[in-house]
Order: C-alpha cells, then structure tokens, then sequence
C-alpha cells in the first residue's frame, strides 16, 4: 500500500508526477509557469493528460539567485492552497528541504514532501510526520541545497543511494511518519555525475526491492544532454529511454516535464513486464 | 437437456484479459448461456466475411455463415451434419463440432434462443440457447 496524503493507492501501478514550477529561472521551462495563473493552467493540463499527482517547486534546484523562505513560501505556499481548492483529489506535492516552508504548505493541503537535497533541514521529517503527509527521501551524497557536484565520488554509487535513502527513511518513520508515507529516489544528477546516474539507471532494480517506492526524476536532465549530446529542450527521447529501462526494473514514480509521453512509455513498459494488461487487445483473438 | 452454442474466441479466456474489453455483449452473452446450460458446444462461422476480417476476404464467407445459422436455429441436425468442412477450413470457420450437436439435438423438439448473433471482428459469433420443448 502506497499513502500520499490523503489518497491510499492499494494497486502496484505507476504513477506520473508532473513538474510544476512556480520560479523564474528553471533549467527546463525557464519561468513559463512562474505567474500564478500560468502555473494554474499548468496544473489543469497536466491533470487532463493524465498526472497522478503534481510537483510544485518554488526554488530552481541549480545554481541562481536566492530565494529565502519567506520568498519560497510567497511562491508556493497560497499556491498550493489555491490548487487543492481546483482540484480536491488531486496529490499535491511540493518540492521543498525547508522545514518552515513545509508546514505553510501542509497547512494548505500538500500531501506530500519532495526533499530533493536529502534531509538538509533536519526538522523536515517532523513536520511531515506532525501532518501525516509522505516524504520523498533523496540520495544526494551529502551535497548543500543549490549546489553542482565536483568530483563526487563513490566505491559504489547504487550502495551509497541505498544506504542513505534508507537512513533518511529510518529518520522520517522515527519521526512519525507512515511507512507506507515513505518513498525513495536515487536523485539522477545530484550528488552525481553522467556516469553515476547512468550506473544507478542500469542498476535500479537493486533500489526497487529494498522496500519502498522508488521515485525516478529523469526529466530532461543534464546526465540525458550529456551522454546524447543535446542541450535542454532536445531531451524528450532521451528521457523516454531512461524512463522505459527505470519502468523495466519497477520505478513507482516518474516526475516529469511531460506527462502525456511518460505515460505511454511507463504503461507500455509495465504490459511489456506483464504487470498490467493492454489497453485494448483483439488482435488475433477474435 | 439445456445446450448452449458458444464461439472459442480467444479474447474471452482470462489471460486475454483487457483493460477494456473488446467484446463485452459477447463475454456477457456467453457468460449467462454457459452458466446455464448442461452442454456447451463450442463453434462459430467464417473469419473472412470482410475486408477487415482476420483472414482475407472471401465472397462465399456469409452466404456460408447465413446456411449455417438456418441449420443451427431450425435446428436441422442432418444439414448440420452435412455442413463442408472443407468448405469451412477455407472460410476460417471452426464447425469441428456440427457433428457432435447434430447428434445432441436429433430426434427432438427444440425451443432455440439467439442470445448474440453478430461479427464486430469480422468473424461470425453466435451464442444460442437450446432447451427441450416438451420439458
């Protein structure tokens, strides 16, 4: 069983995370959905495509100017009050490290905590926990908010991922947090290089059985430019690619740019895997 | 005596199964017409009646089709055994068991029911019901 928030999942199906930012300055859509009325027609489209669940970011992950908390909560906070009004069933997700953000957000109906830079803020399990909200506990080497990786590196970058994703999870459940609240994400890019990411892309099945969901955020990132050479707007396939093989070895969830796409690669990659039957199959069998 | 004339169409067994079904009239008609009966006979007709059918298309496919279904629904258990099965392999069409009817439905009165008559597919599906007609 998989809680986020206020929605149970008792199935295994994969669900797509669809990326909503709400920044200026965003490495992929470059503040198209920074004015809230954007970001709101953002929301409505990628729930018509088929978004399980949204992921609202009020702080570009890269290097750029800063954002203090009280900016971030401007951003996002009132926000995600203003999504869970649209869209009351819809799981909310927020993409935040800091604690004093997380509670303004939970307060306005987020369900769940994207802490993409590893439990820097030690008192962001307990807010999760004192809202019964889920956590995305991310692998990012010990890296500081903001900040690009220079020479990481590991003896063995999978068993890095595991071991911390599992302690960040072992803090959060003593935090009070569900078990079934708890996900896991190798963080491709953070903390990493190309080749990193690629072996825990290859390797993915070793983090799927430890547990716990397993959350891939693949989209258009730097490791997928790199290895196919090409910049940010000419990663669609590329993605996909990584997309299929994260599928393959049973990534639960997918935060993405496009959702439509995603979500005919991991569906299909998940009949392919025999976990879900085709949409509409008579061929040969009538 | 209660017999049900079902098709064999692989899209109905589990392991086929869909998200959305293709055949849901005929998964439901063969449902009720299975549960019900004593015997169930497992035939159908042509599946080259058209130009989308699964085999390709064969200007005698309803024509044969139509014969069979005057010859299942009278019920006429000679013309039954007399059905070509040459004839039928061509056309894709599975009467292995004509014969095996014929000899169920000989030499007794019939009240006959078509609970599916149709070719979404372009493969010729019946579902019919028989009971005795003296009880």
């Amino acid at each position: 069983m998989l809680k986020l928030g206020h929605r149970v999942y008792e199935d295994e199906l994969p669900l797509v995370m669809a990326i909503v930012n709400r920044t200026p300055d965003s490495f992929y859509d470059r503040g198209a959905t920074y004015a809230e009325d954007a970001a709101m027609e953002r929301v409505a489209q990628v729930v018509a495509e088929g978004a399980d669940l949204i992921d609202i970011g009020g702080v570009k992950a890269g290097y750029g100017d800063y954002v203090s908390a009280q900016e971030e909560i401007a951003r996002v906070g009132a926000f995600v009050g203003r999504v869970r009004a649209a869209h009351p069933d819809l799981v909310i997700s927020v993409d935040t490290w800091r604690s004093e953000v997380a509670r303004v957000v939970l307060s306005e109906g987020a369900d769940v905590l994207n802490d993409a830079w590893g439990g820097h803020d030690p008192a962001l399990v307990d807010v999760a926990g004192e809202f019964d909200a889920a956590i995305i506990c991310t692998h990012t080497g010990g890296l500081a908010p903001r900040t690009d990786p220079h020479r990481p590196a590991y003896d063995d970058v999978m068993a890095a991922a595991i071991a911390d994703t599992l302690a960040y999870a072992d803090r959060a459940l003593a935090a009070g947090v569900r078990k079934e609240s708890v996900v896991i994400d190798p963080a491709h890019d953070f903390g990493k290089t190309t080749f990193h990411s690629l072996e825990i892309t290859r390797r993915l099945e070793e983090m799927t059985c430890v547990g716990y969901p397993v959350l891939v955020s693949l989209s258009n990132k730097d490791f997928v430019g790199e290895t196919l050479g090409r910049e940010a707007g000419e990663r669609l396939p590329g993605t996909l690619a990584a997309t299929a093989v994260c599928a393959m070895a049973g990534a639960r969830i997918y935060r993405v740019h496009q959702v439509r796409e995603t979500r005919d690669v991991v569906d299909m990659v998940w009949s392919i895997a025999g976990r879900r039957p085709p949409y509409r199959a008579i061929r040969g069998l009538a | 005596m209660r017999i049900a004339v079902v098709p064999d169409a692989p899209v109905l067994r589990p392991e086929h199964a869909s998200l959305v079904d293709p055949a849901p009239q005929l998964r439901a008609a063969v449902a009720e017409a299975t549960a019900w009966a004593e015997r169930v006979v497992c035939l159908n007709g042509s599946a080259r009646r058209t130009t989308t059918s699964p085999g390709p298309y064969d200007e005698r496919a309803v024509s044969f089709d139509r014969a069979l279904l005057a010859a299942l629904t009278t019920p006429d258990p000679a013309a039954l055994r007399g059905v070509d099965q040459a004839l039928a392999r061509e056309l894709w069409a599975d009467v292995s068991a004509a014969g095996e009817l014929a000899d169920l439905l000989e030499g007794k009165e019939w009240s006959v029911r078509v609970r599916y008559d149709d070719a979404p597919y372009g493969v010729a599906w019946w579902v019919l019901c028989y009971e005795r007609a003296d009880g």
